[in-house]
């Protein structure tokens, strides 16, 4: 209810009547007690005028029934106009205000529009770029450039390279066995002796009861 | 419908399971063609002093009883063959006779199932004097056969195998 606060709240002018200036001053009054602007104190005197007045307690009645009007009236134009109308609305609303000295609504919309998109900009950058530290893997404090060139920045946490990381093999059973072995007509045995690494190593060791055969 | 479904996926993996028992399938032909590396050091042992040859050092095994037994120890050849599943590879000896390797199998856990024996290289009749050798040696772990006479001492013949793709340590 503060749009037509402009039109009843002028200061009066020095040159009114004392009553009537008397008079606008209270009806400036009436409006911020309508719009709930007073202080408690300013607010407890005003109520006690309007109580003995008929024609206070008439002119807060005019203003509820104005501020109803305005709402429902709103409340219309939202519901009703479509966005083609309502830019023409807005267009012709625009060219008589041409030549007054008010501040066009549109372009205040647009410029703070153009502040909220820079905001908006800004926090997606800080986002991605927070992302980008969050999600790199790294400690964040080594820049490639190149293939072969790291920059480590040392006034940073220390950081601790694992060099021998702990490989696990799993090695087949070591050494060797005879499973199965036929001496003919020979005598012999099978043994073991132990290799470098003290696996067991197989030997068959053959009794040779023959000339040689060169 | 369901059961046309169902028993389409039932042809499916019964398919496969089939393609997988088959011998000829890509991977028994992997198998198939695998091969080892084998170095076979052939050794003269004599109890009479003498020197022991440099390069037996690296053979722990030959230092320990009862190989340390002997007071000098010879190269006599050092052959070094590729292996084939399945596939015979026979080496003469120096008192002639013949040793024959063969790869049966390399073992899921990667040790390889070797087949030896030491035969007449002439059968006439007389029994072979190592008719049968199975040993399952890990890469790099030889197997050791001993006891044949030659030139007043002992062969000592060490089989140790690799697998072709690595570098013998």
């Amino acid at each position: 209810m503060t749009a037509d606060k402009n039109t009843h709240a002028e200061s009066a002018p020095d040159e009114l009547d004392p009553t009537l200036k008397k008079a606008l001053e209270f009806d400036e009054k009436l409006q911020r007690f309508y719009d709930d602007e007073l202080s408690d104190a300013e607010r407890t005197i005003v109520l006690r005028e309007v109580e003995a007045t008929e024609e206070h307690q008439l002119r807060l009645d005019q203003m509820s029934r104005l501020g109803d009007l305005l709402r429902f009236s709103a409340n219309e134009l939202n519901a009703d106009v479509s966005s083609e109308q309502a830019d023409d609305l807005f267009a012709t609303i625009s060219e008589n205000l041409v030549n007054t000295n008010v501040v066009r609504l549109d372009a205040a919309r647009a410029e703070r529009k153009r502040h909220t998109g820079y905001v908006v900009g800004a926090f997606a950058i800080a986002a991605a770029f927070a992302l980008f530290m969050m999600f790199r893997g790294g400690d964040g404090t080594e820049v490639a450039q190149g293939d072969d060139a790291t920059v480590t920045d040392e006034t940073s946490a220390p950081v601790v390279t694992i060099e021998d990381e702990p490989v696990v093999e799993i090695h087949a059973a070591a050494g060797s066995e005879v499973e199965e072995v036929d001496f003919g007509a020979n005598t012999g045995t099978v043994f073991e002796v132990e290799g470098a690494a003290g696996q067991p190593l197989a030997v068959v060791w053959i009794v040779d009861s023959e000339e040689e055969v060169l | 419908m369901k059961s046309r479904a169902l028993r389409s996926l039932r042809s499916i993996v019964m398919g496969a399971a089939l393609l997988t028992l088959l011998p000829s399938g890509p991977l028994a032909s992997a198998q198939r063609g695998r091969s080892v590396n084998a170095e076979v050091t052939i050794v003269l042992a004599k109890q009479a002093e003498g020197t022991i040859a440099p390069e037996l050092t690296e053979l722990a095994a030959l230092q320990r009883a009862p190989f340390n037994a002997f007071r000098s120890m010879e190269i006599l050849d050092r052959p070094r063959v590729s292996l084939r599943e399945d596939q015979d590879v026979d080496i003469r000896l120096p008192n002639g006779r013949q040793l024959r390797l063969k790869l049966h199998a390399i073992t899921p856990d990667g040790r390889y199932r070797v087949g030896a024996s030491i035969n007449r290289p002439n059968p006439d009749g007389e029994s072979d004097y190592l008719p049968l050798l199975r040993v399952v040696a890990s890469a790099g772990d030889p197997f050791i056969v001993a006891g044949q006479s030659h030139n007043g001492g002992t062969l000592v013949i060490v089989v140790r195998l690799a697998p072709q793709t690595n570098k013998r340590r």
